[in-house]
């Protein structure tokens, strides 16, 4: 196999959308503070990817009835404004 | 001459664990309607192109170039988009040809530049329309 080789996967074509895994999408998500509340409102749910995950999914699932495959898109927006500087990281 | 295992050992600087700075974990703050921004504009994003333009039209005319697209992107509007804007009915092999043509460099186009995307979805439905018309 080649070096380069690139492995083609399935579903949602993340890396239009400039993201490089699924995780990804919840690692961005379940940084975000609404109104000063967390998404993922344990701390301890921030250090297992499934239970960050969970909390992601319910928290749009509730509010916005986003379903799961639509969240792609918001971490895809939501990442490429702190990239372009319109949204940044705070302490 | 050799060096004994164990005799000389590199030492590293002490391992700590990494607290986090400041008072909390890094966060990125929103409000709910920032947020519901990027939701609706996340479903405008993943809807249908159609239904995308239907929703929220740009205003660009046919035929013409936005100021703001780079010289070597202007290639893109085709002779067709001119002749459209123009009032002409494009010849029909002209008005074919450069759909199959355009496809492939307008995919290209669209994973290079996101902030084109718009743009390029408006070029590809009126090669469409133009095409269905010819």
């Amino acid at each position: 196999m080649a070096p380069n080789q690139k492995t083609q996967t399935e579903g949602t074509n993340l890396k239009t959308l400039g993201l490089n895994s699924p995780q990804e999408v919840f690692d961005i998500l379940g940084l975000l503070k609404v109104d000063g509340e967390p998404i993922v409102k344990n701390e301890q749910d921030i250090l297992d990817p499934r239970l960050k995950a969970k909390a992601v999914i319910d928290y749009f699932n509730e509010k916005f009835n986003v379903k799961m495959d639509e969240l792609p898109y918001v971490a895809s927006l939501i990442k490429h404004d702190l990239k372009h500087g319109k949204l940044t990281w705070r302490r | 001459m050799g060096v004994e295992s164990g005799q000389i050992r590199q030492v590293g600087a002490p391992q700590r664990p990494v607290a986090p700075a400041g008072n909390g974990s890094p966060h990125i703050d929103l409000t709910s309607a920032g947020l519901s921004g990027y939701v609706e504009r996340a479903a405008q994003l993943r809807a249908p192109e159609h239904e995308r333009f239907t929703h929220n039209p740009l205003p660009i005319q046919t035929g013409t170039i936005p100021p703001n697209i780079p010289v070597n992107l202007q290639p893109l509007v085709l002779p067709q988009h001119r002749a459209a804007a123009a009032g002409e009915a494009a010849p029909a092999e002209r008005a074919s040809a450069p759909l199959t043509q355009m496809a492939p460099a307008l995919d290209v186009l669209s994973e290079l530049a996101p902030n084109l995307r718009p743009l390029i979805n408006r070029i590809r439905q009126e090669n469409r329309m133009l095409g269905a018309r010819s």
